[in-house]
């Protein structure tokens, strides 16, 4: 962390020294971009156009895109205002002041981001997706994510943040800050905004574009944060506390428990539509491997054994590639008709 | 002659020693069935322009230098007079007493690049053979710093390999490339899968069906590693 953003004060409670302070200070610099404003200044208009001149096959992969962006926003934004504020206080952990001065902000941002995604597309793409009734705060995720493993990824985060807040365990705390900060926003994060990077090459989305690279600053930051984490328990399991023992293995095994559905989610807005954009799965799937290479093994210094990796994607690569997505999809959206049907005839 | 990397020979080896290996026969059956199997090794970054031959394996570039001090002064003096230009312009740059020490400086201090203009058929017939063998390939194969291979993979079987005299202009179904110090590296025994995972290696082609087939490329990787190999850089 840059030293340059050290702090020239210093207070009785608060370490002003510390990285998780440093992070609060940038997340309170570089995180205030307001989105309203932004709806303001940039406007939906060309966005609307946009969309209005793409084809059918070119509004589902970016819709399936961008809806697992709202559901995953969604997601983190609602575990880190419980389980991951919690966690924060962790005996076990170092600096609980800091690092939870840190999460409010880490909360603060990725409501924001829900907030934009949800905006977006209610303002620009069509009322698909909009299942709000259902109650997306206990569930019912948006069709594609529900349908395929974006949503498993999901629900493990949700899992195990819950049981880390719950036990405060080192190992938990490792096993829950892999899912949401290397592989949630570390991987399917950067992975996605790397693609929606890519859409002026087809289609003009000026407001999605500007606000992307807001959501992208902050999530690095956020990724951030989950390194410094996993490598103060790495650290204290190498110093041979006997409560951090466990720590590494528990990374590197969240890896090997989400890594299928997350190449599930590249396959999902890629070949499983033709991809009608060109955004490409093998890009994608180099893309994911070069960041779980540089996040696990060259940051984190762990071992990950490339062959599992592999044998895992390949494994699921092989069951998704028998599925009809858009059937599935269609199932899906049937069952939260079904649903839909029973909430306003009261269930009878 | 020595399994030298890279060079023709060394592809021929390790073509012979994929089709020994029962392992990859096994792993990458179906290979290539459906799809274009097919590789191209693109070794980048070769220091042509940095080596010279007396920077050489000694195998080479000091058997070189015994033989040219040990033929008789007649041989030398039959050697300086039909020198090439660029070669007698060399040796009017280097500073020694006899014109035996300047012809053979002046040979050992050109760059891999330059040598094609420093030597001819009859200095030929005085180096080792494998020296010989090797500019030729170089002169044939580099292109710029650049060789390329083609790896012709299909059902578990390596069908035939070649080094291009043209680089690629047909689309092949995978091209690795890498710098030539990564592929040292990967002989050496590091993991092919993740040398691409860390942007080591440039993998371009259908991922997917490496994904399906990841065994198959870590035994192509492990059998390279597994060969008996000197490198020539």
């Amino acid at each position: 962390m840059s030293q340059v953003l050290q702090s020239q004060y210093s207070g009785q409670r608060v370490d002003t020294g510390s990285k998780w302070y440093t992070l609060f200070q940038k997340g309170v610099e570089l995180g205030t971009w307001n989105v309203e404003k932004l709806f303001e200044e940039i406007g939906f208009e060309q966005d609307r156009e946009s969309w209005q001149k793409l084809s059918q096959d070119e509004r589902d992969q970016i819709r399936y895109l961008i809806s697992g962006f709202l559901d995953g926003e969604r997601e983190v934004a609602g575990d880190a205002a419980t389980n991951l504020q919690r966690i924060m206080g962790a005996p076990c952990l170092d600096g609980n002041t800091e690092k939870e001065m840190y999460m409010t902000m880490l909360t603060l941002t990725e409501h924001k981001h829900t907030q934009f995604l949800d905006v977006y597309m209610q303002e620009v793409m069509d009322d698909r997706d909009n299942y709000n009734d259902l109650d997306p705060r206990r569930g019912t995720r948006i069709p594609v994510v529900q349908a395929t493993g974006l949503g498993e990824v999901f629900e493990h985060q949700g899992l195990l943040t819950a049981k880390a807040a719950n036990t405060l365990d080192p190992v938990d705390i490792a096993k829950a800050a892999t899912n949401y900060h290397l592989n949630v926003e570390g991987i399917l994060a950067r992975v996605g905004a790397s693609a929606i990077s890519r859409f002026p090459e087809r289609a003009d989305f000026p407001l999605l574009n500007y606000a992307f690279k807001f959501v992208s600053t902050d999530e690095g930051r956020h990724i951030t944060h989950g390194i410094e984490l996993l490598k103060e328990l790495i650290e204290k399991e190498e110093a041979g506390n006997p409560q951090f023992q466990g720590v590494k293995q528990g990374i590197v095994e969240t890896l090997y428990q989400d890594v299928p559905y997350m190449a599930d989610f590249g396959y999902m807005f890629t070949d499983a539509l033709d991809d009608p954009l060109e955004l490409d799965f093998n890009e994608v799937l180099m893309r994911g491997g070069n960041l779980i290479d540089g996040m696990y093994n060259e940051t984190l210094g762990l071992d990950i054994d490339y062959m599992e990796v592999l044998n895992v994607v390949r494994d699921r690569y092989l069951e998704i590639n028998e599925w009809d997505l858009k059937q599935r999809v269609h199932e899906q959206e049937q069952h939260y008709q079904r649903k839909r049907g029973v909430t306003t005839d009261g269930g009878i | 002659m020595t399994n030298w990397f890279p060079s023709r020979e060394w592809l021929t080896a390790y073509r012979k020693r994929l089709n020994e290996n029962e392992t990859y026969e096994k792993q990458s059956e179906g290979w290539g069935v459906d799809f274009d199997g097919g590789f191209v090794f693109e070794i980048t970054d070769l220091p042509v322009t940095e080596t010279t031959i007396g920077d050489l394996p000694p195998e080479l570039s000091a058997a070189f230098r015994e033989r040219l001090e040990s033929v008789s002064a007649a041989r030398i003096e039959e050697l300086i007079e039909a020198a090439p230009p660029e070669l007698a312009e060399r040796m009017s740059d280097v500073a020694a007493d006899s014109p035996r020490e300047r012809f053979i400086t002046a040979l050992l201090e050109t760059e891999i690049e330059d040598a094609p203009a420093v030597t001819w058929p009859d200095l030929c017939t005085e180096m080792p053979d494998d020296l010989d063998d090797l500019l030729d390939q170089l002169e044939r194969y580099v292109h710029k710093d650049t060789v390329y291979a083609s790896i012709d993979l299909h059902d578990g079987e390596c069908r035939a390999t070649e080094v291009l005299e043209t680089p690629p202009t047909e689309a092949t179904g995978f091209v690795l490339t890498a710098p030539y110090g990564k592929w040292t590296e990967l002989i050496e025994g590091a993991d092919v899968i993740e040398a691409v995972m860390s942007q080591d290696m440039d993998l371009d082609g259908d991922i997917t069906n490496v994904i399906i087939y990841p065994e198959a490329a870590q035994e192509m990787g492990d059998t390279a590693g597994r060969m008996e190999t000197t490198f020539l850089f």
